[in-house]
Order: structure tokens, then C-alpha cells, then sequence
């Protein structure tokens, strides 16, 4: 027994020591930098109501149309860089397969919004674009879409995003008046944050403060 | 026996130790800090364990908006800072602001320019005249006599003294490569004269990035401003592909319906400022009808 106990020990204490990378690959792989939806926007939907009380934006993009990227470097440069990484501040950009856009496209597109309460999103059957038609009841597929949601907003049917407070565009079909103007959006946003108290400043120093987690 | 005992017990103990490091450890191997803090990220699985099968790949989209694109046909380089595009060359030709200037720049014959270059704490009296197709004539001052001349020409490329700031083969580079056309123009000729090569961020813009070979052997990367059009930097490279001159122009400004520079700054590649050019007047003159 005592022999038996000793082998074990041994046994374990150079497995112990064996180097993390010789261990069976039975460990996940790496974590990627967004997140793979499911066609019902499951995690999407519970990443939305997970942060009632902030200004969320959602944001429709393919990740290889030059002028969607356009409208990420832009609302980098208005919103982002100037607000920094404001808690109170929540933002889901879902990547959608147009152009023949491809997953390994979202990480390259995504380098163009750098802000910690930033959700990169890859939603490959493209139903987001199609569901926002309805829920914007226009006759076109709504991609390269820019949206504003106050922090009342709540995400409440199973199927539909809810409507937008505020939206902005960059297709051909949709109001003019309505195009995308990063500085616009970073004033309406301004606006919506008028809402909401200033955060301690404590908590902008931490990890991304969300109610999901 | 119960000493047998004890030592078993403290010899499980220890294995019990052991294990439990040992699922420490395995547990801090399966969770690998996130390379991402963003609201969604931290609190489920981001593969979502179903991805959707290749069938349902872009389903939902309508067919026009995907017009057959497939990733061979997506702009890219194999530059690290690159993002690859579809349709490149159609955006960056199909720019609407830019349309009023590119018509009205096809009936300017020459634009000359006059300012000042500046190298360190010195500066030197400068004019550049430009004219179709694709000539350039820079006149540099720097005392009472003119102390440098180049030119571009049908007859080649000649060059007289020595520019200030700039090596003599970074000031070749530039009148070799001098088109009098903007790319949106090139591309409206010849769809073929850039290669698109996807998009770039450059401080506060995103950029339309194309590559051109000169045909004196020369390749140059030109940096298109995705709002206005406008060329905001060049990367030369010599015959031997090695990087020589990066060229920024700016402050654009309208002058008689197209745009121009106001200044433009050169650097060379591992970038300290070489020289800047200030235009303080830019004359644009028409072909006669």
C-alpha cells in the first residue's frame, strides 16, 4: 500500500511538472476576438438586455465593404476616441456576409473600433439585415446600418430587435437626411448620455462593468 | 498499523494536494484571459458550440447584395496594417464628392505652384510647374541663384544641382513618378493602372490603398483619403523594391474647380521629416477651348 501510495505520489509529481503545453489538447482553443451568432441572435439578444440603463449602439456592417468600414473609422474617430471607454457606453457591431464576406474577414474590420465595452459580432446567414427591414419596414436589406438605443430600450420579442431611437445609413434607397454623419451620431449620442448619471470614476477603471456579468 | 495508517493518511493528503494543484493548473489552462473585454464576451462561449453549417451561409441576404463576390476577388496586401475589400476600384472611382473636381481637372492643361520649402531651420524660395502630360519642373532657391533645377519631360528626366532635404534619388523618384492625374482619373482611362490593394488606417482616416508601376521602374503606393479623394501619401520604391520616400500631401483646398495641396510633407521611410513645402499661391490654367 505504502509502495503503491508512493508510486502515486511520485507519478502525480511528475505529472505536476510536466510543461502546460505537453498537456493532452483537450483545452479549448484560444478565444477568438467576437462572437459567433446563432441564427436566432440568442447571445446577442441577452447582450442587449444585459445593459438596460446604458446607451447601446448596434451597428450592421459587412466586414469587406469598403464604405461600412468607412463608417467604423469614422464613429472611431468622432465617438470613440474622443469618449474613450465610458461605461455607460455600450456598442454591438454585427458583421453580416455581405459582398461574400467571410468569418476570417471580422478581425481585420474589427481593429477599426478599439473600446473595451465593444462587442464584435458574426452573424453568417445574414437574418439580422433581413429582421431590421421589418422591424424598419423599408422594401431593402439593411446592412451598413447605425443605430442608437436609449437606456430604456429592452429587447422584449423573441424574434425582433426592438426600433431604434435613432438611426443612420450609408445605402442608396434609404433618406438622404439620414445618412451617416459620424459627428451627427456623436452629438445624439451626447444626448442619450445626458440621461444617464456620469459613472464613479472608479468603476472606468475596472473590467468591463456589465449586468451579465 | 495504525502508524501504517497514519502515513497513508498523510500520504493521501498529499496526493490529494497534488491532484488538486494539478486541476488548478488544468483549470487556469482552460481559461485563457479573453483577448477581449466587450459586454458579450466574458460570459459564454463565443463559438457558441453551433456554428452554423456552410449551407446556410448568407442566406438571408438577397442576392444583389452579395454579387458574387468571392474572397479571391477581395483587395488585399500582405500588409499586417491592410484590410481586405470588395469592389475596391468601382468605390474609389465611384466617389460623389469627388466627381465635380475629377471633370473639371480634365480641361486644366497646367498648374504651377509657388512657396517654400523647408529643411530644418532653413528655407528655400520654391517653384513647381506642372503641366500635360505628366511634366514637372521644380526651381529651388537658395541664395541669390538658383541652386537646383529638375525636370520631367518627353525628353527625360534631368536634374541640376541639389535639392535641398531630399536625396538626389528620392527628388528622380518624384519626377518619375509625377502623374498630372489624380487615380480616379488613371482608373477612368485605364481600370487596370492600380492595383487595389484594400483599405489602410492612417492617422485619424481610412485610406484606399493602390499600388502602381511606373514604367521607369518605380512602384508606388498611393494612399487615397475615402471621403474626398484626395492623395494623402505615397510610399516610392526603387526598381529593387526597396522603400525610399514616403510623400503626404495636405491641406487640399479648391482652387478654380479642383483640388490641390497646400503643403506636403517627405519623409523618409524609417520616418524622420526630410522637408516641408508650403504653397502660399497655386495657379490653374485651362486648355483654350
Amino acid at each position: 500500500m505504502s509502495k503503491f501510495l508512493k508510486s502515486m505520489i511520485a507519478g502525480t509529481a511528475l505529472l505536476a511538472l510536466v510543461p502546460l503545453s505537453a498537456l493532452p489538447a483537450d483545452a479549448p482553443p484560444t478565444q477568438k476576438p467576437y462572437v459567433v451568432l446563432d441564427k436566432n441572435l440568442t447571445q446577442l439578444r441577452a447582450d442587449f438586455n444585459a445593459n438596460v440603463g446604458k446607451v447601446r449602439m448596434l451597428y450592421i456592417v459587412g466586414p469587406t465593404c469598403g464604405i461600412c468600414l468607412r463608417g467604423m473609422s469614422d464613429l472611431q474617430e468622432s465617438v470613440y476616441a474622443k469618449k474613450g471607454d465610458d461605461p455607460r457606453l455600450v456598442t454591438f457591431v454585427i458583421h453580416v456576409p455581405t459582398l461574400g464576406a467571410r468569418e476570417a474577414n471580422v478581425v481585420p474590420a474589427s481593429h477599426l473600433i478599439t473600446n473595451r465595452h465593444t462587442t464584435q459580432y458574426w452573424e453568417e446567414t445574414g437574418i439580422t439585415g433581413k429582421l431590421m427591414q421589418e422591424v424598419m419596414g423599408v422594401n431593402k436589406y439593411v446592412w451598413d446600418f447605425w443605430t442608437i438605443y436609449g437606456p430604456k430600450a429592452v429587447w422584449s420579442d423573441e424574434r425582433l430587435p426592438p426600433a431604434p431611437d435613432f438611426w443612420q445609413h450609408q445605402l442608396d434607397g434609404l433618406p438622404i437626411e439620414k445618412k451617416l454623419d459620424a459627428n451627427a451620431f456623436a452629438a445624439k449620442i451626447d444626448g442619450f448620455l445626458a440621461q444617464i448619471p456620469a459613472a464613479p470614476i472608479a468603476s472606468t477603471l475596472g473590467a468591463a462593468p456589465t449586468k451579465s456579468e | 498499523m495504525s502508524k501504517s495508517l497514519r502515513m497513508s493518511k498523510s500520504l493521501s493528503s498529499v496526493v490529494t494536494g497534488l491532484v488538486l494543484l494539478l486541476m488548478q493548473v488544468g483549470s487556469s489552462s482552460a481559461h485563457t484571459p479573453p483577448t477581449h473585454q466587450g459586454p458579450g464576451a466574458m460570459n459564454h462561449d463565443p463559438a457558441g458550440g453551433r456554428a452554423p453549417v456552410d449551407d446556410s451561409y448568407a442566406s438571408e441576404v438577397p442576392h444583389e447584395e452579395i454579387r458574387d463576390q468571392n474572397q479571391a476577388t477581395l483587395a488585399a496586401d500582405k500588409g499586417e496594417q491592410s484590410i481586405p475589400v470588395a469592389e475596391e476600384i468601382d468605390f474609389v472611382t465611384g466617389n460623389s464628392f469627388r466627381k465635380p473636381f475629377e471633370e473639371s481637372l480634365k480641361t486644366v492643361a497646367k498648374v504651377d505652384y509657388y512657396g517654400t520649402r523647408y529643411v530644418d531651420c532653413e528655407q528655400y524660395p520654391l517653384e513647381v510647374h506642372t503641366a500635360r502630360p505628366n511634366q514637372v519642373r521644380l526651381l529651388m532657391k537658395t541664395g541669390k541663384s538658383f541652386t537646383f533645377e529638375g525636370s520631367k519631360s518627353n525628353q527625360g528626366i534631368e536634374v541640376r544641382g541639389t535639392p535641398q532635404g531630399l536625396a538626389i534619388e528620392q527628388q528622380r523618384a518624384l519626377f518619375a513618378t509625377f502623374e498630372f492625374d489624380t487615380p480616379i482619373l488613371e482608373l477612368e482611362k485605364n481600370p487596370h493602372a492600380f492595383e487595389p490593394l484594400g483599405m489602410e488606417k492612417l492617422p485619424g482616416m481610412l485610406t484606399w490603398k493602390l499600388q502602381a508601376d511606373s514604367s521607369s521602374g518605380y512602384r508606388q503606393v498611393v494612399y487615397v483619403d475615402s471621403h474626398y479623394g484626395d492623395i494623402v501619401k505615397l510610399s516610392i520604391m526603387n526598381a529593387h523594391g526597396a522603400h525610399i520616400l514616403d510623400v503626404a500631401p495636405h491641406d487640399y483646398r479648391a482652387v478654380d474647380g479642383i483640388r490641390v495641396p497646400f503643403a506636403i510633407d517627405y519623409r523618409s521611410p524609417d520616418g524622420p521629416v526630410l522637408a516641408n513645402d508650403r504653397f502660399d499661391r497655386i495657379e490653374v490654367k485651362r486648355r483654350r477651348s
